[in-house]
């Protein structure tokens, strides 16, 4: 297995719903007029899925992470015979950030014996995954990330170690951050304490939103490209002459004029910022982000964290090496 | 599921309430000492009290560096007894292809309470809880201590995150990504989880008392459980012997509620088919199975259909007696008991348990039991419905 097809693309965040309102505030990015979106995702289409009894208690982030879970299945044409063997990972930064502070809420404003057992019991990191296994009835392996910029890649190791070793056929890959007023606050603060190429783009707001793929081993089934070569480590991995999307510690060495890109001000400072990243290589090496962007044959993402942990990876129109 | 290869421990550390090493921790065992106590690190604040398995703080010192949390020092801590077990040196770990997985709950979420509650008074509290935060990722934060270069991953699957670790660590390890992995899973009492699990009602006021009748739910606890999980072309290399090796691991997902197990363990049984396929071995060829055995209703429930009859007959221990419900770590410091017990060919009782549930059915071991066989199971139930299983065996082994 040389890389892994991404076969479906669910995508919601703070600037919109799906691959083409991406591709245009991408572009308008490289046109050197975006800004972040100051709000939450919307998920009132989740409705389309489930049933709005199932959704009255589900909160925001289990809410874009599972409606961006059921439109990467829909995006690949997958039902629930062909989803029988798949595993689900889940990337992470800080989990469901603001239930965590709605049971502190409920403990500071009523005491420990009052506080929330539901906010406790679904602020745990795992348990949209689980959400998403319940509501698509998918009994494979079922795994959550959780670590700051460097949660994709990590999360895609463990999808291809999947793959390999023959435990599922198919992965459904997501990744999940949301925005909070104490993250908003603290953000700038964090990021003027640290030295300007460190810091990148952390002084924007925090992102909010969920995006997913259907990955495959088999490259027939590349429908939006191919994700491949995957590293994780402490070694900086560096193609040179080829386009590159930069996220984390990274954004601060972006460069358009040597074809490295930082798309922060398109979907904020998001913890898992590199799955959007892939999300908008799949639309550069199919031409979707021209006329700011000419198509790519390849593209390189990566990720730095602030302990200098690397990831990167290189998606591919199906056909390309 | 294929079959694959085993891959060798060379290393194996653990610090919890029972001992601050795997040797310690073992005695404990034996002999059924147990010392579950009031919180001694923060305010209770409840109406009734509720026993916790706590680490005593004489026995991590290193903890005073408030720039770590108190999950990174416990994992350090497992981590150089595994290391020098394994005869690696701790502060030289930057010269091959080492990663670190590492399972936590605690470890990784927004717990800082007294930040939190001064910000939203609009109050602008000095960063420190938070910067902490962010240098404390339990994998990320020990592969910089130790100068490991390879990938560093944290699972975050609550209460099976250790058994994740391990399982996806020995895949790093036969897939060619890491000659040596630093696997296990490590978290902290917190004044957070204590409430939340009282809340949840499945917190028993007195110790705790897994398949036991009179059981009322679980005990929280702290701690880290660690392995060195070596390449054999690596551990040949450097001849460096074999304490034991992971054969196989399995894991899935109920697909049943977001929080409760399915009341017949059937992501369970998955798991521990996958785990034994990959193992290439059968029920009949286990030793013994190490449970999970929190002591709460549903858990002990859902075990127990497994037990009563994909395992019939096999023993089986409960250690959460001994050690708290150590939530991401349990899966690894139960891992180590595994490993350690098949070498010792002897399963000590399980702590806690006196009288037999006649609804379970079941009955943990009640005295020293030799067990003999070529592998044992170590299975963990977690939140969100996720099972996960590890078939072990001892050194020399198959």
């Amino acid at each position: 297995m040389t890389g892994m097809a991404v076969e479906g693309i669910g995508l919601v965040w703070s600037g919109g719903h799906g691959l083409d309102d991406l591709a245009a505030r991408a572009r308008d990015m490289l046109a050197g007029t975006a800004t972040p979106a100051d709000v939450r995702a919307e998920t009132d289409s989740l409705k389309n899925y489930l049933p709005t009894r199932a959704l009255r208690r589900m909160d925001h982030f289990t809410r874009m992470t599972l409606l961006a879970a059921f439109e990467a299945a829909r995006d690949a044409g997958l039902d629930a015979t062909a989803l029988a063997s798949t595993g689900i990972v889940l990337a992470t930064g800080y989990g469901p950030a603001a239930l965590t502070f709605e049971f502190l809420d409920s403990m500071i404003d009523f005491g420990p014996d009052m506080a929330s057992p539901q906010a406790f019991a679904h602020s745990v990191h795992n348990i949209p995954a689980a959400t998403v296994a319940v509501s698509l009835k998918l009994t494979g392996p079922c795994t959550t990330i959780g670590q700051i910029d460097t949660a994709v890649p990590a999360a895609l190791l463990t999808a291809q170690a999947w793959l390999r070793e023959g435990r599922v056929d198919r992965v459904l890959l997501g990744a999940s951050d949301e925005y909070t007023n104490l993250l908003r606050a603290v953000a700038p603060r964090l990021a003027a304490g640290v030295s300007g190429t460190i810091a990148g783009r952390r002084h924007l707001p925090p992102g909010d939103g969920a995006a997913f793929f259907c990955l495959h081993p088999d490259p027939a089934r590349a429908r939006h490209g191919i994700v491949r070569d995957i590293a994780l480590g402490t070694t900086p991995i560096l193609t040179p002459e080829r386009a590159t999307f930069l996220s984390g510690c990274l954004t601060g060495h972006h460069d358009p004029s040597k074809n490295m890109h930082a798309f922060a001000p398109v979907y904020g400072s998001l913890p898992v910022a590199m799955a959007f990243d892939i999300v908008l290589a799949t639309l550069a090496v199919n031409g979707r982000l021209e006329p700011t962007l000419r198509i790519q044959n390849a593209v390189q993402c990566r990720t730095r964290d602030h302990d200098g942990l690397h990831g990167a990876l290189t998606v591919t129109r199906r056909t390309a090496s | 599921m294929h079959r694959v290869e085993p891959v060798s421990v060379t290393g194996m550390g653990c610090i919890c309430a029972a001992g601050s090493s795997v040797p310690d921790c073992l005695a404990a065992l034996d002999h059924g000492r147990r010392a579950p106590g009031q919180p001694a690190r923060f305010r209770d604040g409840h109406a009734r009290p509720y026993p916790v398995f706590e680490v005593p703080d004489a026995a991590l010192p290193r903890a005073r560096d408030n720039d770590l949390s108190r999950t990174v020092h416990l994992a350090m801590r497992a981590a150089r007894e595994a290391l020098n077990q394994a005869g690696l040196d701790p502060t030289r770990m930057d010269g091959g292809r080492v990663g670190v997985c590492i399972g936590t709950s605690v470890g990784a979420s927004l717990n800082f309470l007294d930040f939190y509650r001064r910000a939203r008074t609009g109050e602008t509290p000095d960063l420190q809880p938070v910067r902490r935060y962010l240098r404390s990722n339990p994998a990320t934060a020990m592969a910089r201590l130790l100068g490991a270069t390879g990938p560093a991953q944290t699972v975050v699957n609550a209460c099976s995150s250790g058994t994740d670790a391990i399982g996806l660590g020995a895949a790093w390890i036969r897939q060619g990504l890491c000659d040596v992995v630093l696997a296990g899973g490590a978290d902290e009492l917190s004044e957070i989880t204590y409430a939340g699990f009282i809340r949840l009602m499945i917190t028993d006021e007195h110790p705790c008392r897994p398949f036991d009748a009179a059981r009322r739910g679980l005990n929280l606890g702290e701690g880290a459980g660690m392995v060195v999980l070596e390449a054999d072309s690596h551990r040949a290399q450097r001849g460096a012997g074999r304490l034991g090796a992971v054969l196989g691991y399995g894991t899935a997902a109920d697909a049943h509620h977001p929080t409760a197990p399915h009341p017949e363990g059937l992501g369970l049984r998955r798991a521990i088919a996958d785990a034994l396929d990959q193992a290439g071995l059968t029920v009949a060829d286990l030793a013994f199975v190490n449970a999970h055995g929190t002591g709460t209703a549903n858990n002990d429930q859902a075990e127990a259909g497994v037990f009563s009859s994909l395992l019939a007959d096999i023993p089986f221990i409960a250690t959460k007696g001994m050690t708290g419900h150590t939530l991401g770590a349990a899966g690894a410091i139960e891992a180590v008991f595994t490993m350690a017990h098949l070498r010792a060919g002897l399963l000590p009782a399980s702590a806690g348990f006196t009288d037999m549930d006649p609804s379970l059915g079941v009955l943990p071991t009640t005295a020293p039991t030799p067990v003999r066989g070529v592998a044992a199971l170590s299975q963990s139930l977690a939140f969100g419905g996720n099972n996960s299983a590890l078939v072990l065996a001892p050194g020399g082994q198959p």
